[in-house]
């Protein structure tokens, strides 16, 4: 029986099966709580655990499930290309405000997480925290970080920003419909897009298109921040 | 065996298959009507777009072991396969169902990495008020300098 359990076909049938069950429970209740990837990973992760399966055996017999993910940043290019018609002459305004904003976010989230201590692997978890998770991890993994941090801070702070984006927007009186859909996008990616859509459909289109932006600028600045951070000491 | 057993009951019918030439027209005719009706599981799955993200994937990841991993190989196989739609190297419709499961179901792919949370979550603890604090203010930094900057420099009023 225990091998059964162990066993790779049983493994991927299961996840599987968990995730279809998770989006199903998502799509019923639509509280962002139940974020389907929150409720599959506290599923698997206590029964995983339960049954004392090491990690290292479920990364491996899970790892055709983790191949795709490449495959899926790589199909995010055809997205950014299908958003390309909401740039409208606008190019410049949304290149600088996605890079600069990137920059920031990098270096503040940098800088707050080593003043408050914590160590290389966890601060190299949040730098891509604010882009959407396929890039987010790719990006995490590649730089020294935990992706598994990265994929729940990614969805915690998706939320956070779709709750205190419109406030804060509001409060630097910010009018303009594609600085609040970029704004949303950029910061906190699909969760933001999904409240971008409910101010307007400009906001939403605006804001999907931000997801790509900041997914590209974010994957190259890492990088090159945490070279420049490295060489200052 | 088979195909001989075939060319007998063709001739039995009084059917004229007797020259290679007709028989292996007739096939390939049987074969493209198999194709027809198996066309709803290649709407689903489209193997050239398959191929095309997986080729970009390559390149990118060769791309990526020659400027020395600095940026990662899917990253760069996501820019590639952008720049060659806009340069319409890639037609959209090549990719588009193979882009839509992948998209669709991108959820899935990344459980096998959360589920590494096993084997962190007590260095995730002990820094857990680093982690909120530096990513909240974080957030609300990025929507506030990105909203700034794009209400300034808009020209277009959408």
């Amino acid at each position: 029986m225990n091998n059964i359990l162990n066993s790779e076909l049983f493994l991927l049938t299961f996840t599987v099966g968990v995730y279809l069950g998770a989006m199903w429970l998502y799509r019923k209740t639509k509280l962002m709580l139940l974020h389907p990837l929150l409720t599959s990973l506290a599923v698997i992760i206590i029964v995983v655990k339960s049954v004392g399966i090491p990690y290292q055996e479920y990364a491996s017999a899970t790892q055709v499930i983790n191949f795709m993910l490449g495959i899926s940043v790589v199909a995010l290019g055809y997205l950014l290309y299908e958003q390309l018609i909401h740039i409208r002459g606008n190019l410049m305004a949304m290149l600088t405000a996605t890079i600069v904003g990137s920059a920031v976010g990098i270096v503040s989230v940098i800088l707050i997480a080593q003043w408050l201590g914590a160590d290389h692997r966890i601060v190299a978890s949040l730098e891509p925290k604010s882009v959407t998770t396929p890039i987010a991890v790719t990006v995490a993994a590649h730089s020294g970080g935990i992706p598994s941090l990265t994929s729940i801070v990614v969805i915690v702070v998706g939320i956070f920003g779709g709750v205190v984006g419109p406030l804060v927007l509001r409060m630097l009186g910010i009018e303009s419909r594609l600085a609040k859909g970029l704004a949303l996008g950029s910061a906190a990616h699909a969760v933001g897009t999904a409240r971008a859509m409910e101010l307007g459909v400009v906001e939403g289109a605006v804001s999907g298109l931000a997801i790509g932006l900041m997914g590209v600028v974010t994957a190259i600045l890492v990088p090159i921040i945490e070279a420049i951070m490295r060489f200052i000491g | 065996m088979y195909l001989c057993n075939f060319k007998i009951s063709l001739s039995d019918r009084g059917l004229n298959f007797n020259s290679d030439s007709s028989l292996l027209t007739f096939f390939s005719a049987l074969s493209l009507f198999h194709l027809v009706s198996l066309s709803h599981i290649f709407i689903l799955f489209d193997m050239i777009g398959i191929f095309i993200l997986l080729f970009f994937y390559v390149l990118g990841t060769v791309l990526s072991a020659l400027i020395g991993n600095f940026i990662p190989g899917s990253i760069l196989g996501m820019l590639l396969l952008f720049v060659s739609l806009v340069l319409k190297i890639v037609k959209p419709e090549q990719v588009r169902s193979a882009v839509a499961f992948f998209l669709d179901n991108m959820m899935l792919f990344f459980i096998p990495l959360g589920v590494g949370l096993i084997s962190s979550y007590t260095l995730i603890g002990k820094y857990l008020t680093a982690i909120v604090v530096a990513s909240l203010i974080s957030t609300v930094l990025i929507i506030a300098v990105v909203g700034l900057i794009a209400q300034k420099m808009e020209k277009n009023k959408p």
